[in-house]
């Protein structure tokens, strides 16, 4: 591997900068990542919220590289992980790299197994491809342990994906994605296919594993219920780019606010008050094919400006943790 | 999984006594009087009646069924009408010729078809998948006369490698099974292709490839099985049909196969040859579909047999 110079005396496992991705469809260029940031720290939990489309798998799949051919095109940035420039390396070092120190779990386990193989020896693969040193007789052991800790009979592992049941199937896939105790976890919506009481139970999964393997995370959610109960950090996307991201409590104390995710907050239904219908945030999504010039929320936006219309604005410091993107939080203006 | 194949079996009993019955019913009600035929136009009235009788054509047709299938059953498969020829002796001679040539052919189709169709499908948009439908649009329209002739013209006549007609040998049997298999090879591409790129596109595999498993273990670990379902069912399907349906090939090679034999019966009203190789097409389909099936099941697990 050309790529393994002296590892920088650097914290971060991650970084993602100004990362531009789009898909180019024969209707249409979509794009689904317009200068994305993120940093991650080794063993840290950042969720990253934000709708359907704002571009969450995208950025996932490009850590992975795993972008559709031909469709999926980085057109700008740089994903520097542990010091590897995962957009130069090699087909061979992202192999290395994919499933032994980046796994993946994917957001509907019905589809995710291969329905022509068994759970067992699905699990096993991951060791076969990166443990060639281990024994058989490990690699199986191996196997047997991590169906115990996901919570799977080890007897069961000789049957295949459609004698299991949703949430099985997610710890299974789970299982595979931890058995290589990989440093970096990418769950893509872990529990939207899952009903609430599993979905319960797989969070606590991850998060149990996720502190024995002290992995660090990055979780993919559209429920900031989820958010609150697993990660420390959080990164709220919309169109394409990270417009909030703080601590959760910076994020969720609700004292300064992106207005996208003032309107995400306000889109939760409330036990307390009695609103008759929900309040939801007014306007579509960011039209990905044709993005505007200025700030992508504008069009929806209750305090756009002509500015905003004009000008993208930049990530604004509020704190050494909690970074907005909006004019609103430019220094000296006083917003709330 | 025995008991399913004894219940299939004997269900395929059934199933031929169903399709002879059938065809038995066709052949009596169809223009034209076999004895007439065997006699030729100026034979005499009490000539025919007197072979109508001996042939047992005077009795009711359920009767004549009944009394052939009693025979069949006794393994009496009867003598041809029209030559005499014993017809079970006469399928024992053409029966290894049919069944060469079929299963040449569908070797020929499915070793080269499939890998096509599965490189075409990795290389999606390439030249080679171009390439490859090209070669499928051609193979497919070539009518089986046409390229066997053409085929005679190059391979025998001006390079004299392989011998133009009959049987004996392999080299025989190369220019009928490329004939007969250049179809089956393109729809064996094709499906193949769009099977392939079907599965490429599944989340399982965008699972594998996130295990760090190389491209070429994804293709052959993972996609490949999942990817031979609907295959499988057609190279069942094309074997089957290369078993009566090579008439053509069969007469342009001069091959003594069952197709042949079967058309000719056919056009004489020669009913015990026909009955037997109907017999013989239909055992033979049913037993190629308990084949596929058990494939079928042995390369996806969520296909249980019903016991």
């Amino acid at each position: 591997m050309g790529n393994k110079m002296q590892k920088p005396a650097n914290e971060n496992l991650l970084e993602i900068r100004n990362l531009h991705v789009r898909y180019n469809t024969d209707e249409a260029v979509v794009h689904a990542l317009n200068g994305f940031d993120l940093t991650l720290k080794r063993g840290e939990t950042l969720g990253i919220v934000g709708e359907t489309g704002a571009g969450k798998t995208t950025m996932a799949l490009s850590i992975m590289r795993l972008l559709p051919k031909r469709i999926g095109e980085v057109t700008a940035g740089s994903i520097i992980y542990d010091g590897i420039d995962i957009l130069k390396a090699s087909a061979n070092a992202m192999l290395k790299l994919r499933g032994k120190r980046i796994s993946m779990i994917f957001q509907d386990p019905m589809t995710s197994l291969n329905p022509v193989q068994t759970v067992g020896s699905q699990i096993y693969e991951v060791l076969e491809l990166h443990y060639p040193e281990m024994t058989r007789e490990e690699k199986h052991r191996r196997v047997d342990e991590m169906l115990e800790l996901v919570g799977i009979p080890p007897a069961r592992k000789d049957e295949y994906p459609h004698q299991f049941s949703g949430g099985m199937k997610q710890r299974i896939v789970i299982a595979m994605a931890l058995i290589s105790k990989p440093e970096l976890l990418l769950a893509d919506e872990p529990t939207t296919a899952l009903d609430v009481t599993i979905q319960a139970q797989i969070l606590e999964l991850v998060r149990e594993l996720k502190r024995q393997f002290n992995t660090a995370m990055i979780l993919i959610t559209h429920d900031l219920g989820v958010v609150n109960e697993v990660c420390e950090n959080v990164a709220i996307v919309y169109g394409g780019e990270v417009i909030e991201r703080g601590t959760i409590e910076d994020v969720y104390v609700r004292e300064k606010n992106h207005p996208y995710t003032e309107g995400l907050f306000g889109a939760i239904p409330d036990l307390v008050t009695d609103l008759p219908r929900l309040k939801s945030i007014p306007g579509y999504m960011v039209d990905p094919t044709n993005l505007p010039e200025g700030c992508k929320f504008a069009d929806r936006c209750g305090f756009c400006t002509e500015r905003c219309r004009r000008e993208n604005p930049i990530l604004h410091r509020l704190s050494d943790t909690h970074f907005i993107k909006c004019h609103l939080f430019e220094e000296g203006s006083n917003h709330e | 999984m025995f008991k399913y194949v004894i219940k299939r079996l004997l269900l395929l009993i059934f199933v031929v006594i169903g399709i002879t019955l059938f065809i038995y019913l066709i052949l009596s009600a169809a223009p034209g009087d076999p004895a007439q035929l065997i006699l030729g136009m100026d034979a005499t009235a009490e000539d025919i009646a007197a072979l109508r009788a001996q042939l047992g054509l005077d009795k009711p047709v359920l009767i004549q069924y009944i009394n052939y299938i009693g025979k069949v059953l006794k393994g009496d498969f009867g003598t041809s009408w029209l030559s005499g020829y014993n017809v079970y002796q006469e399928f024992l001679r053409r029966l290894p010729n049919t069944i060469a040539l079929g299963t040449l052919a569908m070797m020929f189709a499915v070793l080269l078809g499939i890998p096509l169709g599965i490189v075409a499908a990795i290389r999606q948009n390439s030249i080679v998948d171009y390439l490859s439908l090209a070669l499928a649009v051609i193979l497919f329209s070539l009518p089986a006369f046409w390229f066997g002739l053409i085929s005679q013209l190059f391979f025998c006549l001006r390079l004299g490698w392989l011998p133009a007609s009959g049987v004996g040998t392999f080299k025989h049997f190369i220019l009928p099974a490329l004939t007969l298999g250049a179809n089956v090879l393109a729809s064996q591409l094709r499906m193949t292709r769009t099977s392939m790129l079907d599965v490429i596109k599944q989340d399982y595999i965008r699972t594998a490839r996130a295990k760090g498993a190389s491209e070429r273990r994804v293709v052959l670990k993972h996609a490949l099985r999942n990817s031979m379902l609907p295959v499988v069912t057609q190279v069942g399907i094309s074997y089957a049909s290369c078993m009566g349906g090579s008439v053509v090939t069969e007469s342009v090679f001069s091959i003594p196969g069952i197709g042949s034999l079967l058309i000719n019966a056919v056009k004489s009203r020669d009913i015990p040859v026909v009955m037997g190789t109907i017999i013989f097409v239909a055992v033979f389909v049913g037993i190629i579909n308990l084949l596929v099936d058990l494939l079928y099941a042995y390369i996806d697990p969520r296909v249980k047999f019903a016991e």
